[in-house]
């Protein structure tokens, strides 16, 4: 008994450490016209290339599973505002390869790629259904850019994002891409006929969007 | 002689058991005490038809007493028992006896049934569309859309399959305004159901829902009495856009005015009725007008035969006939409004109208009176929104109409 709980506690201790495993970046540099600021420069860039690097190892699974109209490069570099870590370590990795070591790197939301369901709308007509989906669109991307009249705030969406003020000027059917459709099945006591769509976002596309 | 009396006794059994297998439904039975009553059926089977509605509406309580019992509706539960009653099928044979009281008159109706079995769940609520969203006031405006949809589908000669299923008559429905037909959508707000992905925070959802049976009420004509049917309400508006709401009430088409008479009504195959007045006391046709109505217009008409002007006056006086009677009837309900409309003689041309049959000629001295609802408002004109009420049912559902105003030469109001 004692030893099955002490193995769980051994592998829940492992994959906690995996998590919190350092994350090494090196870098064979032989020309330095890349870093025309010198070895500043390079230092600086190295580091955000590990913080890629990091960034990429926390969200492994979610990036594997992810499929998104952004590019992947532009989401991970946005992420790294996410990034917690040590101070960077450089540390000699072989002749001309410097290596920046990250330890204990962190993310601060890391349900960031959970999809939020905000809005659901059930409709007899399909064509109606689709009117309506695209009303629900709409109200949401007004209220995005803090536009739309009703009250309610969506803070926990905000909150998501990294400069809500970014997202203002962006044209309604930029942002509607990130606005995203699923069927769903109908109640069991409603009509024949009647179909569903549930809308949802990936705050991760709204946050690199409001990155820049 | 044993051997013998068991034989017997296993026949017995076996016979007893194939009847009542036979028997699957209900045997009910309706007695109406004849003293105490007000009993005024003076042919038989005007009392035979009329006690059988009502052996068949308390089938109808006995198959939906659980559904009944526990449905809440703004329908009056005698309308939804009426328009069950064509939900429930029984044997024709029905018993009429005095089960032992010389005063009482019954009708039996045996094997009591539900022609289907699946019409209990037109009892259950059905979603016809739903809402989730953070925003109060989108939630409200998106689901007042559905309703609207969901409404300008019943109005809608294609409406789908999953609605017209529910309803008794899609017929009956189209003519009803949206606010008369928005009655019948019921709006809850509930929490989202629980989903594979995170609902946003303050997520309600709106779900609108209709109940079947009352859709199929809504749609059915109401059978007050064995003469007297009313169809479902009308809304027009006057001139200045008062709103008016009326319901035809048809005296059934075997009974009309007797030709060349302004006060004598003749049924079909029957001869002169005598008890015309009766009719107009029967009790549900009262509970019904004080129930739901603010007046009453009598409509008297002529037939295609005889001079201009003696048609259109003869028209006059049935319409102050019928007035008379529903002012007698209904003496005890001051609040109600009487009025006469004359509709004067039958188009038809001489030669036209000597080819008919005497039929078709009867089928032009209706007995037909307006109801005038309360859903009416206060100052609406009634001869000029009913006008507009009389020609929109007769362009689009004539059949609505025993008769259609146009192909008489008055359209005359008559104040009380």
């Amino acid at each position: 008994m004692f030893k099955k709980f002490f193995i769980a506690l051994f592998l829940l201790f492992s994959f906690s450490f995996c998590l919190a495993k350092p994350v090494e970046y090196c870098e064979e540099i032989r020309d330095f016209q890349k870093y025309p600021g010198g070895a500043n420069q390079a230092l600086k860039e190295l580091i955000i290339k590990t913080e890629k690097k990091a960034i990429r190892e926390l969200f492994a699974v979610e990036f594997d599973n992810f499929v998104s109209t952004l590019n992947e490069l532009d989401i991970v570099d946005s992420l790294r505002n996410l990034l917690q870590h040590d101070e960077p370590k450089v540390k000699n990795g072989g002749l001309f390869t410097p290596c920046i070591v990250l330890k204990n790197p962190l993310i601060k939301k890391k349900d960031i790629f959970e999809p939020i369901v905000i809005g659901k709308v059930c409709h007899f007509n399909s064509n109606l259904l689709e009117k309506h989906v695209n009303q629900l669109q709409q109200a949401f991307i007004l209220t995005l850019k803090g536009q739309y009249k009703g009250k309610e705030n969506i803070n926990s969406i905000m909150s998501m994002l990294y400069d809500p003020k970014n997202v203002k000027n962006r044209s309604n059917k930029r942002l509607s891409q990130y606005v995203h459709q699923e069927k769903l099945k109908s109640n069991s006591a409603a009509i024949e006929g009647i179909q569903c769509i549930a809308l949802f976002v990936y705050p991760v596309e709204l946050y690199t969007e409001s990155t820049h | 002689m044993l051997k013998n009396l068991f034989m017997f006794a296993f026949l017995l059994f076996a016979s007893g058991y194939v009847y009542s297998d036979a028997q699957k439904g209900e045997s009910i039975t309706y007695c109406e005490n004849i003293a105490s009553s007000g009993w005024h059926y003076k042919h038989g089977d005007d009392a035979l038809l009329a006690l059988t509605m009502k052996a068949q509406r308390k089938a109808v309580e006995y198959l939906f007493e659980n559904e009944l019992k526990h449905f809440d509706s703004k329908l009056d539960k005698q309308e939804i028992v009426n328009a069950l009653r064509n939900l429930i099928e029984h044997d024709d044979q029905i018993d009429t006896g005095s089960k032992g009281n010389p005063f009482n008159a019954c009708v039996g109706l045996n094997n009591v049934r539900l022609k289907d079995a699946q019409d209990k769940l037109r009892f259950q609520p059905k979603q016809i569309g739903e809402v989730c969203h953070f925003s109060q006031q989108v939630r409200e405006e998106q689901s007042d859309e559905i309703a609207r949809s969901f409404v300008s589908s019943l109005q809608d000669k294609n409406t789908p399959k999953s609605i017209t299923s529910m309803l008794n008559k899609p017929d009956n429905i189209s003519p009803q305004s949206e606010k008369q037909l928005s009655r019948y959508i019921r709006k809850q707000e509930i929490e989202p159901e629980k989903m594979h992905k995170r609902i946003q925070e303050g997520t309600k959802c709106m779900s609108l829902f209709v109940y079947p049976v009352e859709l199929y009420t809504a749609s059915s004509p109401i059978e007050i009495s064995p003469e007297i049917t009313v169809q479902p309400p009308v809304e027009s508006v006057d001139r200045t856009g008062n709103k008016g709401e009326f319901q035809i009430v048809v005296v059934r088409k075997n009974y009309h005015w007797k030709i060349g008479e302004q006060d004598i009504i003749m049924k079909t195959g029957f001869g002169q009725v005598n008890n015309f007045k009766d009719k107009l006391l029967n009790p549900n046709f009262q509970k019904w007008v004080n129930k739901h109505l603010i007046g009453i217009v009598n409509i008297g008409m002529a037939s295609c035969g005889g001079a201009l002007l003696t048609e259109n006056e003869r028209g006059k006086a049935r319409a102050k006939k019928l007035t008379e009677w529903i002012n007698d009837a209904f003496e005890e309900n001051n609040k109600l409004k009487v009025y006469g409309l004359n509709l004067g003689k039958h188009r038809y041309s001489g030669a036209k109208c000597k080819k008919i049959s005497v039929k078709t000629r009867d089928s032009q001295r209706r007995i037909l009176l307006i109801g005038i609802t309360k859903n009416s408002d206060a100052g609406v004109n009634i001869l000029s929104a009913l006008q507009k009420a009389m020609k929109k049912i007769a362009v689009s559902q004539p059949e609505k109409l025993p008769i259609n105003p146009r192909d008489y030469h008055r359209f005359d109001f008559i104040k009380n």
